[in-house]
């Protein structure tokens, strides 16, 4: 049974909010564009066939657990290390600093695995520790450890680099 | 626990936006105005058919001169109708059809009164004839 017209536009006004944060995370994860864009809209079209996401009690968290499922079921990308492509940006950063982009991009990709997913879900999600902690199946004090080593690191990493943040 | 400069820290790190996704490719359904014209239209094509059929069917039973008669039963329509023009089969047919009975439909077309008065100077032939006294 298709969607309505109504579920339709709740869907798809889920995906203008949260899928530029989604994307990131998938990307983070894959490192690839094509492969995460295909996990962001493969988790929001089969939100359309089951026409919603009333069951989920944390829409923000369980759109995030979706994405990373559906990259986990994924062999190909357990099983490959691919590098962070320098010509396609995560980020709008801001005043068009492209150099701090990048500088960022590199620092979030010498981050572990879990340290990057807790750090984008955190700070581009808007999620808190505690659906970070639900999404990733840990306690939420492992996922607040987890970002604080990783805010350490990206600071070290961008610091070296630059220190735009230093006169803000 | 964090300190003023890890708040300091993620707000500069908010200030990068990610890049917005590909739009969702979804197909969306007609709306429902068009979809209810769609559905409407070959209705309202059938209804009108059966609606013709209805009256063609219903016309054509009827006497071809029922039409000129409003009111069937009333006898000063019929009496009209037997005085207002020449006789013939055709309106024969129409006296027949819209008379109560036979008797009354012969009646009206033996005793109907003279249309028209005669030109001046000119006699009824049969005025005439009647008044002569013809021996045999």
């Amino acid at each position: 049974m298709q969607p309505t017209n109504a579920e339709t536009e709740t869907i798809e006004t889920l995906y203008r909010r949260h899928s530029p944060a989604l994307l990131l995370f998938a990307l983070a994860m894959t490192r690839e564009r094509s492969r995460a864009q295909d996990a962001v809209h493969q988790v929001f079209l089969k939100l359309l066939e089951r026409r919603g996401a009333a069951h989920a009690v944390d829409v923000k968290a369980y759109l995030f657990a979706s994405v990373r499922n559906t990259l986990l079921n994924d062999a190909k990308v357990r099983k490959r290390e691919v590098p962070i492509d320098s010509e396609s940006a995560w980020f709008d950063p801001p005043n068009r600093d492209y150099a701090a982009e990048l500088n960022l991009r590199r620092a979030l990709g010498a981050l572990s695995d879990d340290q990057r997913e807790v750090t984008i879900m955190h700070i581009w999600g808007d999620l808190t520790f505690s659906e970070i902690a639900e999404v990733l199946g840990v306690s939420p004090n492992t996922a607040a450890s987890r970002y604080r080593y990783a805010v350490a690191k990206l600071r070290d990493a961008m610091c070296v680099r630059e220190e735009p943040y230093a006169n803000s | 626990m964090p300190t003023p400069d890890d708040e300091r820290f993620k707000q500069y790190l908010s200030e990068f936006k990610p890049v917005p996704a590909r739009p969702l490719p979804i197909e969306r359904r007609a709306p429902a105005i068009w979809r209810s014209w769609v559905f409407a239209l070959p209705a309202v094509a059938a209804l009108t058919v059966l609606v013709a059929a209805f009256f063609a069917v219903h016309l054509h039973r009827k006497p071809a001169g029922a039409a000129i008669v409003k009111s069937p039963a009333n006898p000063t329509a019929i009496e009209q109708l037997a005085n207002s023009q020449p006789l013939t089969l055709h309106r024969a047919n129409d006296l027949l059809a819209q008379a109560p009975s036979f008797k009354a439909a012969l009646d009206n077309v033996a005793f109907q009164r003279q249309r028209g008065d005669l030109p001046k100077g000119s006699k009824s032939a049969l005025s005439t004839l009647g008044k002569e006294d013809i021996k045999l």
